[in-house]
């Protein structure tokens, strides 16, 4: 399986991700949809099939970073790819991503191409 | 490079976030026009009215709004508040639905939440973060608004609807 798990808090940007990926035609066998962190967890340790996550960085109960390292401390998920997406434009956070294990980051507002770049990036 | 404690440098930074905000992700409101840049009157029951300094002070209903606050070096919020029809037209240009697509309140409220957060996002990286260390909050919805801030808002129509972004900043400085 080859399924793309999305975090964020918005149900908007989880359909316009979809509809982004799908029109990238990034190989993918399906969508898991979680509202933040802690939920995003949830679903990596009970799908085993998860090949890529989108995850926002603001998200109410754990956020986008604290997500990041919390899948870095899994063993077995140490190279699984993530890339932020996400409103949080500054120098500073996107170091912070990177630093805490992020593979990728896109900016909000985004177009089509900057996704599919990210993911290109990455091999997918 | 301005301050963010200048209302005015918000509200042009602010314009060209829209701009970016809408052209990339919101189909259907590209080329939107800014009709003035107001500072807002007063807020009654919904209905807000904006000064215009050439034709006088002019109204619109615009009753939905979603809010993201913003806390640092100084502390604010950008809102987001359109017609009925506005908050509709904006979800469906996110989620490039048509007219015959079902769009329930949720969707609507969530889509203008988003779109809220984008446009604090983007302002936050072109004129806060350059100022200081600053943190965005969740979206927000029928807040009342700060009280005793300055600010000013920059008001919209596309057709029929009608959209209003509002930058406020608080006198009361706070740490994030």
């Amino acid at each position: 399986m080859n399924k793309i798990l999305l975090v964020d808090d918005s149900g908007t940007m989880r359909k316009i991700l979809m509809r982004v990926l799908r029109q990238a035609k990034i190989d993918c066998d399906g969508f898991l949809e979680a509202s933040n962190g802690a939920e995003g967890l949830e679903f990596l340790n009970s799908e085993p099939g998860v090949s890529l996550v989108l995850c926002d960085f603001n998200m109410p109960v754990m956020n986008g970073l604290e997500f990041v390292k919390s899948v870095r401390a899994i063993e077995a998920r140490k190279t699984l790819p993530i890339v932020m997406v996400t409103t949080e434009g500054g120098a500073e956070m996107v170091k912070n991503a990177m630093d805490a294990g992020a593979s990728g980051y896109v900016t909000k507002p985004f177009t089509p191409e900057s996704i599919k770049t990210a993911l290109v990036a990455l091999g997918k | 490079m301005g301050s963010p404690t200048d209302g005015e440098y918000l509200l042009q930074t602010m314009r060209i976030c829209v701009d970016e905000v809408f052209d990339k992700m919101v189909t259907g409101f590209r080329g939107a026009a800014v009709t003035a840049v107001h500072p807002i009157q007063s807020r009654e029951n919904g209905v807000i009215k904006y000064s215009d300094k050439k034709s006088g002070s002019c109204s619109d209903e615009l009753y939905e709004e979603a809010v993201i606050p913003f806390t640092g070096d100084v502390c604010g919020q950008v809102v987001l508040r359109c017609s009925g029809s506005g908050a509709k037209s904006i979800a469906r240009g996110l989620l490039m639905m048509d007219e015959s697509e079902a769009l329930g309140l949720s969707d609507v409220r969530d889509a203008l939440g988003e779109c809220a957060n984008m446009l604090a996002g983007a302002l936050k990286s072109k004129a806060l973060d350059p100022n200081g260390s600053f943190r965005l909050g969740l979206p927000e919805f029928g807040s009342p608004g700060p009280a005793g801030a300055s600010g000013g808002a920059l008001v919209y129509r596309v057709a029929e609807d009608s959209m209003s972004v509002e930058v406020w900043c608080c006198d009361t400085r706070r740490q994030p």
